[in-house]
């Protein structure tokens, strides 16, 4: 091939596999390359396995040319974040805790990405144990947003959002406890799938909050979302809450028919707020739904304002009982950033956290009547203000900090308390010049649908290909 | 708790900490900036549980995610 492979999708990277035009070394060299040029400016990688990456793709490539190609994915690289699991590789967490913490055991997602012949390039940056919204990490350094390196990437999948931005892989995994994928991929410019709860299996993977944390892809497109989501969706029996239903040829029903869906736009909460320049790619994007035929339907949604406070409660509550033995014994080594986020858990009441969890079906099942009785899909911006600096998310006042890091998130966290799918896609440059993005929320297992919307926009418009300089280097 | 400016003794947080938690190493001022905040949050869920009715039926949220979930059916 003449061009540049990382201009590839990975999708169409995969197809060029397929096709023989590329061999998975040369997209591996290639992701390599960039890798180590863009780290010393956006440290987004905390480790790059060039050695290891370079003999799975030799393995692949001779897979491949016996003809026995296990499936899309095979012979792409990839990076994911810190969390993931792999027997015998350091997995930090993004903690100064587990700095050496090697696991004994393959997470579920390491080995389906094995199994899909995937290959590994090294992991990515993280927010300290995915507990930051903005994406920082005192312990090695903060992730820097390939768009602009003086504001923040996202978090707390940051180095996912920032790498796949900077094509020095081809998509990423993340997870989402209450917005940690869908923000950093808005924020970068990338798209990012927030599967339902249950939809994919957690076994081996750094957990934040047992009842909340989802893991889905981070990639360049929505059809690479897709591809990525038939990989790692599905029934495991060593994670007791995946959920045991038939999953869905994602990439296949992208090019379904959108047959007049229903968007539904709410009244209430999501744009309150919303600033001005991300308002108006927002109502942009709207325009481009309907005229693929979209119907748009304003829907009033549930209370929101308070669900946001309880989902705390739940979060802070199951990460205080994680972290309880290392606040005990070595309280010095989390920042003081991370500590404040869960330290509150130890306090709250046992009742209150049982009730949160109690209320969570009767709290679903009113939503899903009010909002999905008149709408296929919910239409909400990701976050409602342009990109911040990074100073403006720890200099200032606590109050003005406090404000912006609690804005990242106000649109996000209760789809995880919900339990429900959203999907980030990404709509334009908000008046700063950095990236916007508009959110499509599901009901239980609505990932197909979300994908197909998401899919069909980004067939009509060009957001999605738009790369950063930082891409070029 | 029966008004909204009550709050949690700082007290309260320092002595559950260091006597159920086995933490002692809070930095000045921190125990009362918990107290409001466990406050906040526990009584955002009471005032949920009351209004909403609390059920306590026994209840499985994954069971409820697939009972309400979407047909993509129409998609294939």
């Amino acid at each position: 091939m003449t061009r540049d492979v990382l201009d590839l999708s990975m999708a169409a990277a995969a197809r060029a596999l397929d096709a023989r035009e590329v061999s998975s070394v040369e997209l591996t060299r290639a992701c390599l390359a960039r890798a180590e040029a863009v780290n010393p400016r956006l440290n987004c990688f905390l480790a790059i396995e060039a050695g290891d990456a370079l003999a799975a793709a030799e393995r692949a490539d001779a897979e491949i040319g016996r003809g026995e190609r296990r499936g899309p994915l095979h012979g792409v690289p990839l990076a994911h974040k810190d969390m993931f699991y792999r027997a015998g590789k350091v997995t930090t967490g993004g903690s100064k805790i587990r700095r050496s913490f090697v696991p004994s055991f393959d997470s579920a997602i390491a080995k389906r990405l094995e199994a899909a012949g995937a290959v590994w390039l090294g992991n990515l940056n993280m927010s300290e144990f995915a507990a930051n919204p903005a994406g920082h990490n005192s312990h090695y350094g903060h992730c820097r947003n390939p768009w602009d390196p003086q504001r923040i990437t996202g978090g707390s999948s940051s180095g996912s959002a920032s790498a796949v931005a900077a094509r020095a892989c081809f998509g990423s995994l993340g997870s989402d406890t209450g917005g940690s994928i869908r923000v950093p991929a808005a924020i970068c410019g990338v798209s990012g799938l927030k599967p339902t709860y249950g939809r994919v299996s957690r076994h081996g993977a750094l957990p934040r909050s047992w009842s909340l944390d989802a893991i889905g892809p981070l990639a360049r497109t929505v059809e690479d979302c897709a591809l990525l989501m038939s990989t790692i969706a599905g029934r495991d029996a060593l994670d007791p809450t995946s959920v045991d239903l038939p999953v869905p040829d994602y990439a296949a029903l992208l090019r379904a028919p959108l047959r007049a869906m229903r968007v539904g736009l709410p009244r209430n909460f999501f744009f309150e707020g919303v600033e001005a320049s991300v308002q108006a790619r927002l109502d942009e994007a709207l325009k481009v739904l309907t005229a693929l035929g979209a119907k748009i339907v304003e829907v009033d949604v549930p209370e929101q304002e308070r669900l946001f406070t309880i989902s705390d409660a739940v979060v802070k509550s199951e990460a205080a009982t994680m972290h309880g033995r290392w606040l005990r014994e070595c309280p010095q080594d989390y920042s003081l950033f991370m500590r404040s986020r869960i330290e509150a858990g130890l306090h709250v009441p046992a009742t209150r956290y049982l009730e949160a969890l109690a209320l969570r079906g009767r709290i679903l099942a009113d939503f899903v009547k009010q909002v999905f009785a008149k709408a296929d899909v919910l239409f909400a911006p990701v976050l409602p203000i342009e990109v911040p600096r990074i100073a403006e998310t720890e200099a200032g006042t606590p109050a003005d900090v406090q404000r912006v890091i609690v804005a990242l998130t106000s649109c996000t966290r209760n789809v995880n308390f919900l339990g429900l799918p959203g999907l980030s896609v990404p709509c334009g440059f908000s008046a700063n010049g950095m990236p916007a993005a508009f959110q499509l929320i599901g009901r239980p297992f609505a990932e197909a649908r979300l994908l197909r919307l998401g899919h069909a926009y980004q067939g009509a418009t060009e957001w999605h290909t738009r790369a950063p300089a930082e891409a070029a280097h | 708790m029966s008004a909204d400016d009550e709050r949690l003794s700082a007290g309260w947080i320092d002595e559950e900490a260091r006597v159920l938690h086995g933490i002692t190493t809070r930095a000045p001022g921190r125990d009362a900036e918990l107290a409001a905040e466990v406050t906040r949050l526990s009584r955002a869920v009471l005032d949920a549980a009351r209004e909403l009715d609390f059920d306590d039926q026994p209840g499985d949220f994954l069971s409820a995610l697939v009972s309400l979930r979407d047909d993509w059916s129409d998609a294939k």
